[in-house]
């Protein structure tokens, strides 16, 4: 008796440990493809999605303004997760990554001021123009370039004219 | 066992999940690019949108029907909307998307492979908006998409019923048919059949010349198209565009060609006659050996064919056409139609003819070249321009020479002077004129030519030529009546240096009479509208 019921007692245990693995055997397969596919998709919408840096320019102080055009297949929504950042090649202004802002820009800032087309508003949609502007901190005059990023990573580069400190 | 199932369970999650992958996949390498949008007149009906987008990635794409189309745009007076356009493969109605190419051509035709272009078009159920903006979406099946901007610079609106033949769109020659469909579905069809293979080998439709107008019964001289029994009445208020496409058989130069077209509303069992135009031209084909468009209005109607009912287009070649003539309609080049709310667009420049001294101050005489320009008139009297005249205006006799003539009393020439800057004429050209018949006898035919050439001091270059013919020029009228003529799809430039000159007849066709012409006065703005 006693033998049995150690028996069927193993039994359970080997057929509750088979439950078990197969369960997490396919929780982990839904894992790992809902994050193949999650990876795919970015790989898509990356490759779909294009800038460009259509013109840069500077009314001669540390105030910089930069076109960028849309010439992509995707839309660009969130635009607090873009990157701009400017670099010199030279002398001793330091490369800064611009934090983004919705009013005035101060030093260090940048703001989206127009998106040209009447077609969702706020969004930088494919065909469309959006004109940003910055205030770089400029310790001495320079030229230097300016690299624009969508939030998934795709970024377009240009060259600026020459800055000189706003102070 | 139990390994043999876990197995089993990880192996079919596998695959799942591998599928779904490789959908992701192919998804990832999907990537449609828009090269081109434009917004094009539907033969002065509407508004389509053709669209030409490259395959850049590396999936081909065939499952057209679960592609999306979408437009976001403003509806004239309304607010901005978004409409989700169906999917076609027939005549394109009004909402309606269609795929009109994917080149280069190759051996698989219906699908878009990478590195081929496809154009698409689409016509919208709402007038836009004029000068405002769109903004179309093209979504490929597996969720990948492109957009881009579409410009409504010029906007048309218009009810226009296509002739169709049976079947339609048509994929084959077919034999003659007495009566055939006319519909509102733009034609998608490509080749122009023989449409009447049981009378001849040739492209289109060929009918015989006839003196027997409306009451013409032997069925080679004539053809009816007849709109489907309406489930709700048709309005008819204004002006109805006929824009036939026709060739002279054989298709000479410097021959007249003069169609008859009438409307009319049949209830099963009788007629009523709502209207009645002829399509006119003293040199039908220009020069052209193939098809050519032609417009005309019949004016001024007013009429409502009723629910239950059908509107019938019923068209004759005259008799004085010096040859017998074969239409082309259904296809996409050849989109013959009647517009039953025609409304002509707003000119970009406008050419008023004047008389000298400008503005007429008196009588003067006949002068062999007057001046036009952008100067409305100002005078308010109109005086005798050619005198001695024995009425207000200037006469000029019938003739049957077109640019030949020579006879001074039978011909005016108006020109801008030479040009400062190039005159661009992209378009249709109208030529709203003031004139009656000589005398202004009532119940008599009159036709008008009228030529513009471009002349650069020694010889001239013919830019295009409209004609206008009414069997009842004056309709009871005691003074001058306006017509309009119509000069179809210029695409010409005038260069600097160069001028401009109109030169107008009176023809002599079907008994039609001398005519009295008026012009720069306030009451009788004779004016060429320049596209």
């Amino acid at each position: 008796m006693g033998s049995t019921i150690a028996g069927l007692m193993i039994l359970t245990l080997f057929f509750a440990s088979v439950l078990l693995i197969s369960r997490t055997t396919l929780s982990g397969n839904a894992q790992v493809s809902g994050a193949a596919r999650d990876a795919v998709q970015l790989v898509g919408e990356r490759a779909r999605t294009t800038i460009a840096v259509a013109s840069t320019s500077s009314s001669g102080t540390c105030n910089l303004r930069v076109v960028v055009d849309n010439t992509g297949a995707t839309s660009v929504s969130d635009l607090t997760r873009m990157d701009v950042i400017v670099q010199f090649p030279s002398g001793n202004n330091a490369a800064q990554r611009l934090g983004y802002v919705t009013g005035p820009v101060t030093v260090g800032d940048w703001v989206s001021t127009t998106i040209s087309g009447a077609f969702e508003p706020g969004v930088l949609n494919p065909g469309e123009t959006m004109t940003i502007d910055t205030q770089v901190l400029v310790v001495e005059a320079g030229s230097g370039t300016v690299t624009v990023s969508t939030p998934n990573g795709v970024i377009a580069t240009a060259s600026f004219p020459s800055l000189t400190p706003c102070v | 066992m139990a390994f043999e199932f876990t197995s089993t369970q990880e192996s079919t999650t596998r695959e799942a999940a591998s599928a779904a992958t490789r959908s992701e996949l192919a998804q990832a390498e999907t990537i449609i690019k828009i090269v081109s949008v434009d917004a094009l007149g539907v033969f002065r009906c509407d508004i389509r949108a053709e669209v030409a987008v490259d395959n850049v990635g590396r999936t081909s794409i065939s499952d057209f029907e679960a592609m999306d189309v979408l437009t976001w745009y403003t509806p004239e007076g309304g607010d901005p909307v978004t409409t989700n356009f169906v999917y076609s493969e027939g005549n394109i109605e009004k909402g309606e998307w269609a795929l009109l190419d994917i080149l280069p051509v190759n051996s698989s035709p219906a699908i878009w492979d990478p590195g081929e272009q496809a154009t698409f078009t689409w016509r919208f159920p709402q007038t836009q908006e004029e000068g405002t903006t769109g903004y179309a979406r093209l979504v490929t099946p597996n969720g990948v998409s492109d957009s881009d901007y579409v410009n409504f610079v010029d906007v048309t609106a218009g009810d226009c019923w296509f002739l169709n033949n049976n079947p339609t769109p048509s994929i084959g020659d077919t034999t003659s048919q007495a009566t055939l469909p006319v519909g509102t579905g733009l034609p998608i069809t490509v080749p122009l059949y023989n449409y009447d293979t049981d009378r001849n080998t040739d492209a289109g439709l060929k009918l015989i010349r006839s003196n027997n107008g409306l009451a013409e019964a032997v069925t080679t001289k004539y053809q009816v198209w007849r709109t489907p029994v309406l489930t709700s009445p048709v309005v008819i208020s204004g002006d109805v565009l006929i824009d036939l496409w026709a060739a002279l058989t054989p298709a000479n130069s410097n021959e007249e060609g003069i169609i008859l077209v009438y409307l009319r509303d049949y209830d099963g069992s009788s007629y009523t006659e709502i209207g009645e135009g002829a399509t006119f031209a003293r040199d039908w084909q220009s020069g052209s050996s193939s098809f050519v468009e032609k417009l005309s209005l019949i004016k001024d109607i007013n009429y409502t064919v009723p629910a239950g009912n059908q509107l019938e287009i019923r068209i004759v070649v005259d008799d004085a056409s010096i040859q017998d003539m074969a239409f082309a309609y259904d296809t996409q080049t050849y989109s013959s139609l009647v517009n039953l709310s025609f409304v002509p667009p707003d000119p970009s420049k406008s050419l008023y003819l004047h008389n000298n001294p400008s503005p007429p101050a008196g009588n003067t005489a006949r002068q062999a070249s007057l001046s036009m320009d952008e100067a409305a008139p100002t005078g308010s009297t109109i005086y005798q321009y050619g005198t001695p005249n024995n009425n207000d205006g200037l006469l000029l006799a019938g003739s049957s020479l077109g640019l030949s003539e020579v006879d001074t009393d039978k011909y005016q020439i108006w020109t801008t002077g030479v040009l400062a800057d190039p005159l661009v004429i992209s378009g249709d050209v109208f030529i709203d004129l003031w004139a009656g018949i000589r005398q202004f006898q009532d119940g008599q035919p009159g036709a008008v030519t009228i030529y513009l050439r471009d002349y650069d001091g020694v010889g001239y270059t013919e830019i295009g030529n409209g004609s206008v013919f009414v069997f009842d020029w004056q309709d009871g009228a005691s003074s001058f009546v306006e017509q309009t003529i119509m000069i179809p799809d210029i695409d010409y430039t005038v260069p600097a240096g160069h001028e401009l000159e109109a030169r107008l007849i009176t023809d002599t066709i079907k008994a039609s009479k001398d005519m009295w012409f008026a012009y720069d006065t306030t009451t009788y703005p004779t004016v060429i509208k320049l596209p």
